[in-house]
């Protein structure tokens, strides 16, 4: 069955299907009122902290409604139960994949995670009261007692077998562990990183009282540190030190001043990678550490019993039982589908590590994936272009179409491969229009109408097909600039914009992309609308000004000979300002970007990320005075930077022959995309 | 309590045909009624309903989710009825038996794609504008179901 009879099929099957619906019913004149249900996030520039005004107001008003459907007793340990069925048929904001809730509850422990978008909730620990829990990486639960403090570790195997419950050797009670007041709060887990060592992370535990002292220039947070050793079965009763600053790792003082928010801190989280949550007396909410900034202020801190955090999320425990997961990224709140129970939740993980955003990483040209086939399999295409095709398993198609079937002028839609959920590897790039793939079972769509050769074509300079498989929808249209060319990429797909050397170029916010071509006099805009570009600047020597195109809308900055040009909507060009070179910026007194680091501004006028020397990479946010992102490649020299929708770019050049790598890094997670053999990129 | 207002009323009307046929794609004739009332009445019931600026694909997106409610509820009854016998019930309409045990081996998701692309004619990016997710998602559930159905048809 080919592709089109396939599709009669289905269509046909559909019909059927359809054909016996019922009439539609009456709705009743009367409906019940309705429940409280979640305003869909802004997911627009929602990204900024100030999207957490959504979470804040939950955090700190009336609207939070928790339901208490887990009481079921059919749920036992190791099983699993929807908690989204609490407002079934409601349109809710699917469950987070890749978060892990832990919920410690008189009925014990549970945990909260992600199955199609729906919070699931599997019980983990039953029939014993637990006051706290939190999981490690490895999916061992630590846990807390509630009846005699006793602090134990959880092993668990795969999911769905029964969860094994393993007392520890030698337990330690809050007793043994001489607490000042026998009332410890989990706060804070980290890998060890002494590798001679047995220790496989430390465990520190935060008192609930006295939390802090007043120090010069800061304060001091009382904690006590245990230690899990190599076998998983002991955590020794190691105390490190009580009532000590800066050995935690972390300081809020700044000089002989506190930090503002930090002043009389009531509540610290942190996770193990040095982002902390410190809520303030006042309600301010501010997080530091490898993040920082304002994140809310909460109107009655007090209820506020617990929280957590790891990586863009946070948890939130109130005293009235309610509890809410929160992305700070997007400020999305999320009910947990269960009640406290005087307990306390955590955030974690799901189960696999790969959850989590790595980098992905783009491999050049002629570094090949996987072992390569020995034989390759022609294929000829003839018109009309099939829509899909299928090669059989584990061989190497070269695919051969026997006409040119796209041009570039005019452009037509493009639409983007698909590879039937699974990665194909693009090999080599032929000569014509042939490319050769190597995927078991792979389909992939393409015809005359969708111009998706000119992708392929693409990709065979990107050198890949998978990352650009995989390209995470919330990205924002990226222009990549090489020697090959020049292309607008998103997940959507590819627009070639020209073949050949582009030294300089510039992807305006409303989609043109002005550029100069090395072949080319003039510096040349391409148009969106009309697929076409033509010249604009008979100049060759400008400079794309990116840290001030996007400030000016529409337009855009460029300089020659050091002097600052605008070039408006009316194809009109003037002189704008004094000579200048690349443009220092300060921010707070302090130097962001010097002539000879590049920096730009987003969009908004918002965020700014700033190129130092040494390799440093700074994104700052100007009116929360926070500094969102920090990276430093000192290997590399950054020759340009760019940021947009919570994106930005990193344009490197090694040392060495090595290849020019950009880097597209989602600011919020950390996630990035690595283009290699790409010699500069710009965002919208 | 709360009532209908006129609006909703008149975008239920307007909406009701598709809906019920996109029910029965989803759970099949005998359910779909009460699927669209449901995931109806709970997107007029919820209280960002006034908020909601796309409420065609908000409705959409409502009776999905009863489906998959309904499915994880059938999918308990499967499991208790299977301890009796209960003779199967003669299909009224083979044809629409078939298509919809077909369908059946799809998930909710892929159903609701399958339906969409081949009743409404939507291009994978409308399907996504629609049930709010990304468009790769939506050419890869609908790859695999077309995959599925595929092997089903194979063996007729």
């Amino acid at each position: 069955m080919n592709a089109d009879e396939l599709d009669d099929r289905i269509r046909s099957l559909v019909h059927d299907a359809v054909a016996a619906a019922p009439a539609a019913p009456d709705l009743p004149a009367v409906m019940p009122s309705g429940m409280p249900v979640i305003a869909p996030p802004n997911r627009g520039r929602g990204w900024v902290w100030a999207g957490i005004g959504i979470a804040a107001s939950v955090i700190a008003g009336a609207v939070l409604v928790m339901t208490n459907r887990n009481d079921d007793p059919s749920i036992v340990a190791g099983s699993t139960s929807s908690g989204a069925s609490t407002t079934a048929g409601e349109p809710q904001l699917p469950w987070p994949d890749g978060v892990a809730v832990i919920v410690a509850s008189e009925r014990g422990i549970e945990k909260v995670t992600a199955e199609n978008g729906q919070a699931v909730v599997t019980r983990l620990l039953d029939g014993v009261s637990v006051d706290r829990a939190f999981e490690l990486e490895d999916g061992t639960i630590i846990y807390q007692t509630s009846a005699d403090g006793v602090i134990e570790a959880l092993r668990l195997g795969q999911r769905g077998q029964e969860p094994a419950n393993e007392s520890l050797a030698n337990d330690v009670t809050l007793e043994d562990a001489d607490a000042p007041d026998g009332n410890l709060r989990l706060v804070y887990r980290s890998a060890s990183d002494d590798p001679s060592s047995a220790t496989q992370v430390n465990v520190w535990f935060q008192p609930n009282a006295p939390l802090s002292t007043q120090a010069p220039g800061g304060f001091g947070v009382g904690y006590h540190r245990f230690t899990i050793v190599d076998d998983s079965s002991v955590i020794a009763s190691t105390i490190d030190d009580t009532g000590q600053r800066s050995t935690f790792g972390f300081s809020f003082g700044d000089g002989e001043q506190i930090a503002p928010g930090f002043e009389q801190p009531i509540m610290v989280a942190g996770d193990g990678a040095g982002t902390y949550l410190v809520l303030g007396k006042d309600g301010r909410l501010d997080m530091t550490g490898t993040r920082s900034g304002h994140i809310t202020t909460i109107d009655d801190p007090s209820p506020v019993i617990d929280m957590d955090v790891r990586g863009q999320w946070m948890t939130v425990h109130k005293g009235d039982g309610s509890m809410m997961l929160i992305d700070m990224v997007t400020g999305a709140p999320y009910q947990l589908p269960v009640s406290g129970g005087g307990g306390n939740i955590s955030v974690s993980r799901r189960d696999r590590v790969d959850t989590q955003p790595v980098p992905t990483t783009v491999p050049s040209p002629s570094t090949s994936l996987e072992p390569g086939p020995t034989t390759t399999t022609p294929v000829t295409v003839a018109e009309p272009f099939p829509n899909c095709l299928t090669v059989s398993s584990d061989v190497a198609a070269d695919v051969q179409f026997d006409s040119e079937f796209y041009s570039f002028d005019p452009p037509v839609p493009e639409a983007p491969i698909e590879v039937a959920g699974r990665p194909a590897v693009l090999t080599t790039y032929g000569t014509g229009f042939g490319v050769i793939f190597r995927q078991p079972d792979w389909c992939t769509e393409y015809g005359i109408t969708t111009n998706t050769m000119s992708r392929a074509d693409f990709l065979a300079w990107l050198g890949t097909l998978n990352v650009v498989e995989n390209l995470p929808a919330t990205m924002p249209p990226v222009l990549l600039r090489s020697t090959y060319g020049l292309s607008i990429v998103s997940a959507a797909g590819t627009k070639v914009i020209i073949r050949g050397a582009v030294d300089q170029s510039l992807l305006l916010a409303d989609g043109r992309v002005v550029y100069h071509a090395v072949d080319l006099a003039d510096v040349q805009m391409w148009d969106p609308a009309t697929g076409r570009s033509e010249p604009i600047w008979a100049a060759v020597d400008w400079i794309a000004e990116p840290m001030l195109h996007d400030a000016f809308g529409t337009s855009f900055v460029f300089s020659v000979n050091d002097q600052l040009y605008s070039y408006d909507t009316d194809r009109t060009w003037r002189l704008t300002g004094p000579p200048t070179q690349r443009i220092s910026v300060f921010g707070d007194g302090e130097l962001l970007a010097t002539p000879d680091a590049p920096a730009a501004m987003d969009p908004t006028g918002e965020l700014q990320v700033s190129a130092l020397p040494g390799g440093e990479v700074v994104v700052l946010r100007f009116a929360a005075e926070a500094i969102l992102y920090r990276s430093v490649n000192s290997d590399s020299m950054v020759t340009d930077v760019d940021i947009a929708d919570g994106w930005m770019i990193v344009s490197e050049a090694p040392p060495g022959d090595s290849l020019p790598v950009v880097r597209m890094v989602e600011i919020a997670t950390g996630r990035e995309l690595i283009f290699r053999g790409v010699d500069g990129a710009h965002l919208g | 309590m709360m009532t209908f207002v006129d609006d909703d009323a008149a975008l239920y009307r307007r909406h009701a045909d598709e809906l019920i046929r996109y029910a029965t794609a989803l759970v099949g004739p005998s359910d779909a009624s009460d699927v669209v009332t449901d995931g109806v009445l709970a997107a007029f019931g919820s209280v960002g309903w006034p908020l909601v600026e796309h409420r065609r694909a908000y409705l959409y997106r409502a009776v999905l989710n009863r489906a998959l409610a309904v499915r994880r509820s059938d999918e308990r009854r499967q499991r208790r009825e299977r301890a009796v016998a209960v003779p199967p019930m003669s299909p009224a309409h083979e044809s629409s038996v078939d298509a919809h045990r077909a369908l059946s081996s799809l998930s909710p998701q892929q159903r609701a794609v399958v339906y969409l692309t081949y009743w409404d004619d939507l291009t994978p990016q409308q399907v996504a504008d629609l049930l709010s997710v990304g468009e790769g998602t939506v050419r890869k559930q609908l790859a695999r179901a077309r995959e599925q159905l595929r092997r089903i048809l194979d063996e007729r």
